[in-house]
Parts: structure tokens; sequence; C-alpha cells
């Protein structure tokens, strides 16, 4: 019986929507002698936040600038919800952050967001409205809010580049290293904005090399490499699986016998021991094995003095260059 | 036409600092000061007076409007400050939009502030005795609307098409213009002299011919007066005109219809 229903769950469980379909991209410039895009594909579903990561030249920006309709791919398609890049309709919807906001100097904060108010076609009646909720939403000051934005810091404009993006409520978000610069408060409040999106169904895609607000923000994320997409990784999925610790304790008031400590604590836990010196271990676990060994290793008399993530999943990810392991 | 184009660019032509001390100085500040020191000290009227008040100070009053426009190249994020395209062009605007209404806000502002500059002038022309029927200022201050609607299409067109050729090209073009424009009668007058002087004057006649001719292709403009009193109507200038901007619009369109806009690092 169980099986049966399991069976028709499984039957009727709804596709997931595809917000985004990108594919065989090609884009090169300078007629062909720098190729970006060799052939990208791609599918991001709606409701996604998904990240983009890959060294300086990947083709991320390339990426980005085709699905805004900014750059005209050599071959390839992309769907935006059905709809071509570019298409009125389409950038209706669609939301953009770049990643300098090097905005009109002489307008205030509120004068700018007038400005991409209206050029966003909205209701005239909810302009004060909405671009006050923005403001605050975003938390800029509000008595900067008056102020020109050329006297604003790195972190305001980049607050207001968050609030312009946010305008006429757009179903998908282009964010390009939309925490640079940020104060830790700001990025704070950059990651509760995305992630109350998140809740409302918007789909997001953020190209960043801020790996550890990816790794924060995202569902999934691709790594991309000379123009092609190398892996895509489920974070969510991806975090019940295994990382490395580094355990460190001190030389001084270690016993003689802390190496063989250390390896039966490893045994004890079932964690894997990578690397041991005479102050420190590199043990690769999963999540939930992590108490367990720090358990043994206090047991055993080590005196740990920190015990830190070697370095997060995507750093890893990055280092090996997109490859899975 | 797109209401909030037109009005942050009017806004712009009064707010940016920049760009409004370069109007008011060009614009008004040294014509009129000119202009009070030809009747005040009896000075005669330069040919920069002239140059100021004509088509070349409308020029002079669009560069310093369409500083801006030129912001958030193809090549690289370098607004500083100024109009950032590819945010304005991710808004749902159609590229022609955005040409047709920066192209009629210049018009606009540059056409009222050359045609109040020359108001100005005029009065204080009548102020000191000078006889001006109102027919006559009339005529000029529509023909500095008319000069803001070309020179406004060519800047237009040349701060979108940013090809190194066409560039080398406009701004080639800008200077023949110039030249044709502030050339003083005097330098090709008088009797012909022999030998070298004989070679710079036929040199400096060819120079005025070609330059005018060169004006008139790409600058072709309306004497408003001569128009008017003219035995017959000139349907040809008007053509000529008309077309121009059309040509120039059109290609701006196309210009940025084809232009793509890499925001990223180079290369």
């Amino acid at each position: 019986m169980q099986s049966q229903i399991q069976a028709l769950s499984h039957a009727t469980a709804p596709e997931p929507t595809k917000c985004i379909v990108v594919q065989d991209l090609v884009k090169s410039y300078k007629r062909g002698r720098v190729r970006a895009l060799l052939g990208l594909s791609l599918d991001i579903y709606e409701g996604e936040i998904f990240g983009l990561i890959g060294p300086n030249g990947a083709g991320k920006s390339t990426l980005m600038g085709c699905l805004l309709g900014l750059l005209k791919p050599d071959s390839g398609s992309i769907s935006i919800l059905g709809m071509p890049p570019g298409f009125l309709p389409t950038r209706r919807i669609t939301g953009y952050a770049p990643e300098r906001p090097d905005f009109e100097g002489w307008m205030t904060a509120r004068q700018f967001l007038e400005y991409h108010h209206m050029l966003s076609g909205r209701d005239r009646l909810s302009r004060d409205q909405e671009i006050d909720a923005l403001l605050m939403r975003v938390a800029l000051p509000s008595n900067v809010w008056h102020r020109r934005i050329s006297t604003y810091s790195r972190g305001m404009l980049q607050r207001l580049n968050i609030a312009q993006m946010l305008l006429g409520q757009p179903r998908l978000l282009l964010l390009d290293e939309p925490t640079l610069g940020l104060d830790p408060l700001g990025v704070v409040q950059v990651r509760k904005v995305l992630m109350g999106l998140r809740e409302t169904g918007v789909t997001a895609i953020i190209n960043s090399h801020q790996l550890d607000e990816i790794e924060r923000l995202c569902d999934r994320v691709a790594f991309i490499r000379d123009g092609k997409i190398c892996s895509v990784q489920h974070l969510n999925k991806d975090r019940e699986e295994e990382y490395t610790l580094k355990v460190r304790w001190n030389r001084d008031r270690a016993s003689d016998n802390v190496a063989d400590a250390v390896a039966e604590a490893a045994g004890a836990a079932g964690v894997c021991l990578k690397e041991l010196t005479l102050s420190s271990a590199s043990f690769t676990l999963a999540q939930e094995s992590a108490h367990a060994l720090l358990r043994e290793l206090i047991s055993r008399g080590v005196m740990i003095e920190e015990a830190v993530p070697e370095r997060t999943r995507l750093e890893q990810l990055f280092e090996m260059g997109g490859q899975n392991e | 036409m797109n209401n909030g184009i037109l009005k942050f660019t009017l806004l712009s032509a009064c707010l940016d600092k920049i760009k409004l001390s370069y109007i008011i100085l060009l614009g008004f500040v040294v014509p009129i000061g000119m202009k009070l020191v030809t009747y005040m000290h009896g000075a005669e009227e330069s040919q920069t007076f002239e140059m100021l008040t004509g088509k070349v100070g409308v020029a002079f009053i669009l560069t310093g409007l369409c500083l801006g426009l030129a912001g958030g190249g193809s090549g690289s994020q370098t607004g500083k400050g100024s109009e950032y395209l590819p945010l304005i062009l991710t808004r749902p605007i159609t590229r022609a939009e955005y040409i047709i209404t920066k192209w009629a806000t210049f018009t606009l502002v540059g056409g009222v502030l050359a045609a109040v500059q020359n108001l100005i002038v005029a009065l204080i022309g009548v102020a000191f005795g000078e006889v001006l029927s109102p027919y006559v200022v009339a005529g000029l201050m529509l023909e500095r609307f008319l000069d803001a609607a070309i020179i406004s299409a060519a800047l237009t067109l040349a701060l979108v098409a940013q090809h190194w050729l066409f560039q080398v090209f406009a701004i080639g073009a800008f200077y023949v213009w110039m030249m044709a424009q502030t050339m003083p009668p005097v330098s090709v007058a008088g009797p012909s002299g022999v030998g070298v002087d004989a070679v710079a004057l036929e040199g400096t006649h060819l120079m005025l011919t070609l330059s005018r001719l060169v004006g008139e292709l790409i600058l072709p403009t309306i004497s408003v007066y001569d128009a008017a009193n003219a035995p017959n109507f000139p349907y040809l200038a008007i053509v000529s005109y008309v077309s121009t901007i059309v040509i120039y619009l059109v290609a701006a369109i196309a210009v940025i219809n084809r232009r793509e806009f890499f925001y990223g690092t180079s290369g």
C-alpha cells in the first residue's frame, strides 16, 4: 500500500518549471578571435537562486550580458519564461544589479529611483510609495535619500543598486557581485532581501567571486570555465556531503602519543584522517561526524585549540577547476 | 517618446554643475558680455561673437548637454557618474525610443537656450539703439531651433557610434564645418597677390569652398530670413535639411540596435 502511495506521489509530483533555458550558447568577440562561450547549456528553475562561479574570463559576465539582451550570441538560444532575452516583456520582469554602480552622480537616490521607475513604465500613482518602501527595504538611511549620489559611499551605492533592481517587482533577478564593497551589516541586509525574495518565488542568478555568499544563498551553483559549464552543484543537498576539518592542538602540552590518540579517535568516530603533523590534523568527514570526532579527540586527552573547516566546498570546487570528485 | 528620459535629461542639464557652468559660460556670459562691450566701449562685434550667437554657439551648448550620453561605453563600465547606458537599456524601453527622446530633448533644451540667448542679445542691441524688427528676431530664434535639431541629431549619432573610423570622420567633419563657420570673410578679400601670396590666397579660397561644401553636406541649415524672403519656396533646402536629420536618427537607431554592451572584464 505504502509503495503504491509512493509510486503515485512520484507520478503526480509537479515538474519544476524552467525559468531560463540556455542551449548551446556560443559567443565570441573580435570577429571570433576571443571565444567567450563555447556551446554553454543550462536550465534554471523558477524560484531558484542560482550561482555562477569561475575564474576571471571564464564567460560568466558574457552569459549575464546575453541573458540581459545586452550581448547577442553568435549561435544557440536563450529562453526566459518562454520569451527571448531583450524582448520588452522579458525586460519588464527582469531586475539587474550591475557590479559597479557608477550611477548619475548629480541625482539623489530618490530621483534615481524615480527615473528608473519611469523607465520601467510603472504606475505613477504608486511611485513615491514604492520608492520609499524599496529604500527602507535595503536599509539606506533616510537622511541620505535626498543627497547627491556622487557623495555616496560604496556601501550606499550598492544598497541603491539593489533597490533599483527590485523596482517593478521583477520575477527574475540578475546580480553581479551583490555584496561587493558592503559592510557586514550590508551583506546581511542583501542576504535577507534575497532570502525574502526566494519565498515569493523570484528566480535569481548571482555572479560572484564571494564563494561563501554563493554557498549561503544559492540552491545550485554552476562552475564556468573556458566558456563552458564544468559542473553544476546542488548546494543544499551537498551540505550532507563530506568536507575537510582541520583540528589544531597545543604542541607543548600534547602528550608523546598524540599521533596514536588522533588516529584512534578518527577510527572511533568513523572519519578519514587525511594529514597529521605534530600540532594539527586534517580529517575528511560528513557534517554530522564532526561532533563525534571532537568528542573522541577530547576523551583521548588531545588539548584542542581550534577546529575549523579547512575551506568551503565551493573553494574546493574552485581549486579542482570545477571538476567533481 | 519616453517621459522619464525627457524629464531627467532636462534635469541633468539644470542640475549637473559641470554642464550648467559650461552652458552658462559659453552660451550666455561670453556672448552677452561681448555684446555689452561692443556697445559700452565702442568695440566692433568680433567674429567670435558671431560664432557664439549662431550655429557654432548652438553646437557648443549641445556639446555640453550631450556630455554624459557618452558614458556607459560598450568597452567598460566607465560611467563615472554619467548616464550608464547598459542599465537603462535593460528597462522596458526600445532603443529607438531612447534615441528619439534624447534627440528631442537636446533639440528642445539647445533650441530654447540658443533662442533665449539670441533674444537677450537682440534686446541689448535694441536697448542701445539698434533697429531690429520682431520679424527678424523671431526668424533668428526659429533658426536656432532648426540648428539645434540637426546638430543634436548629428551629435546623437556621433555619441552612440563608437567605431574609431567613424569617430575620426566625425571629428574631422566637425572641424571642417567649424572652419567654414569661423573663417572671417576678410581672409579671402582684397586684391589677388603674386607668388607665395597668390598660392596662399588660392589655398584659403579652396579650403573655404571645401569646408562650406562639407558643412552644407553634413549640417545643411535653413536661413529662415532668406527662406521667407525668397521668391520661390525653398523646397530643396528643406528636403536636404529634413532628410539629413532623418538619416542621422535612423543611423543612430541602427547603430544602437546593433551595439553590444559588454560590462565584464576584457579578454
